[in-house]
């Protein structure tokens, strides 16, 4: 159907192209919200988280490249992809109610030792913008396994290529690839989503703070609600 | 300035999570069996198995055709109609006169809708497009 060489650059297209018209629906609220309260001007935080999104996508591509199986792997991650969803979900809620300081009214917990108010104050932390630049990476390959269609279909290609493989190492190889391009592909919306929510954010801090604060719960609420 | 800032920053985030709207539908019950298009005397018999037609599957295709001639290569592009979703194509064997047959895969939105627009391509051309719906 296609050479090795046409795959490589569909996989790219699909990403750059996707990246505008579909990856903004999904990572679009995610990119938004850490990007708003982002103090760091430099393209830096936005390219890590960007590099860790990928790093998931050929780690995916690895495994379904060298089993030539899309539904095998997908099958087991899914239940791990749906608790993803579900606590970023609940993350950008609570960013959301960080934002506008609405987090630590809630901190009667603090001297009760709950686990609850361990994590959200590590939220709060995010959204207080002492988030550290290589937090980003990390934060990336987490949020690299929520379920996206987009993803989906380059992996369900990037199987069928490792199915096509003579072996197990050259699928490995050629799924690594695949998705390495897609991923790659996906970055440029991404970025330049990421850095003008920054530069708003930046000018418009406090305004904006209040506005942001109540889509963001919105958002958060339809993640959970998407998974349910 | 500040408001036109304010706007593009709450229209670009409420476009983020709410996707297009649309009135699109299906324009066939795939469920039910294959759907069946004609133009002119040709004709392009689709069908999807198992049914109901799920997604996260491994999926049978086949494509039955009437009146065309030289068919050399059929393939099936999935997609849909109102998302990109990257390059999704099946191609299909030959397994009998005028039937073609493959497997593939439709992948799971998490937007919820189910609606996807299958594109059956003979010799590169696209022939005709069936809008099914597709249970998650």
């Amino acid at each position: 159907m296609f050479t090795i060489k046409s795959v490589y650059i569909l996989m790219f297209t699909a990403g750059l192209f996707g990246g505008f018209g579909h990856c903004l629906g999904m990572c679009g609220p995610i990119v938004a919200s850490y990007s708003v309260a982002l103090k760091s001007k430099t393209l830096t935080p936005h390219v890590l988280y960007n590099l860790g999104r990928i790093s998931t996508y050929v780690l995916l591509g690895g495994m379904v490249g060298m089993t030539g199986s899309f539904i095998g792997i997908a099958g087991h991650i899914q239940g791990l992809q749906r608790f993803i969803m579900i606590l970023s979900g609940i993350m950008i809620i609570l960013m959301g109610l960080g934002l506008v300081g609405l987090v630590p009214k809630i901190s009667f917990m603090k001297n009760r030792g709950l686990l609850l108010f361990s994590f959200i104050k590590r939220i709060n932390h995010l959204s207080s913008e002492n988030l550290t630049i290589g937090s980003f990476y990390p934060i990336g390959i987490f949020l690299g396994f929520i379920p996206c269609g987009l993803v989906y279909t380059a992996l369900i290609a990037a199987a069928r290529s490792g199915m096509e493989a003579e072996n197990h190492f050259l699928g490995f190889f050629e799924g690594i690839v695949m998705m390495l391009l897609f991923g790659l592909g996906t970055m440029p919306a991404s970025l330049l989503f990421g850095k003008v929510m920054s530069i708003i954010g930046e000018k418009m801090r406090v305004r904006l703070y209040r506005l942001s604060s109540l889509i963001m719960i919105v958002m958060g609420l339809i993640f959970v609600i998407r998974v349910m | 300035m500040k408001i036109t800032r304010s706007i593009f920053l709450i229209l670009t985030m409420l476009i983020s999570c709410s996707g297009k709207g649309s009135n699109l539908s299906p324009d066939c019950n795939i469920d039910a069996g294959p759907c069946i298009k004609s133009n002119m005397k040709k004709e392009i018999s689709f069908g999807i198995e198992p049914r109901p037609v799920r997604a996260m599957e491994s999926l049978h295709f086949r494509v039955k055709l009437a009146n065309y001639k030289n068919t050399q290569s059929v393939i099936v592009d999935l997609s849909m109609p109102e998302m990109s979703m990257g390059y999704n194509q099946v191609p299909l064997n030959k397994t009998g006169i005028n039937t073609f047959e493959g497997r593939g895969i439709i992948p799971f939105c998490p937007s919820g809708k189910g609606l996807w627009k299958a594109s059956v391509i003979i010799n590169d051309k696209v022939e005709e497009r069936f809008l099914i719906n597709v249970h998650y």
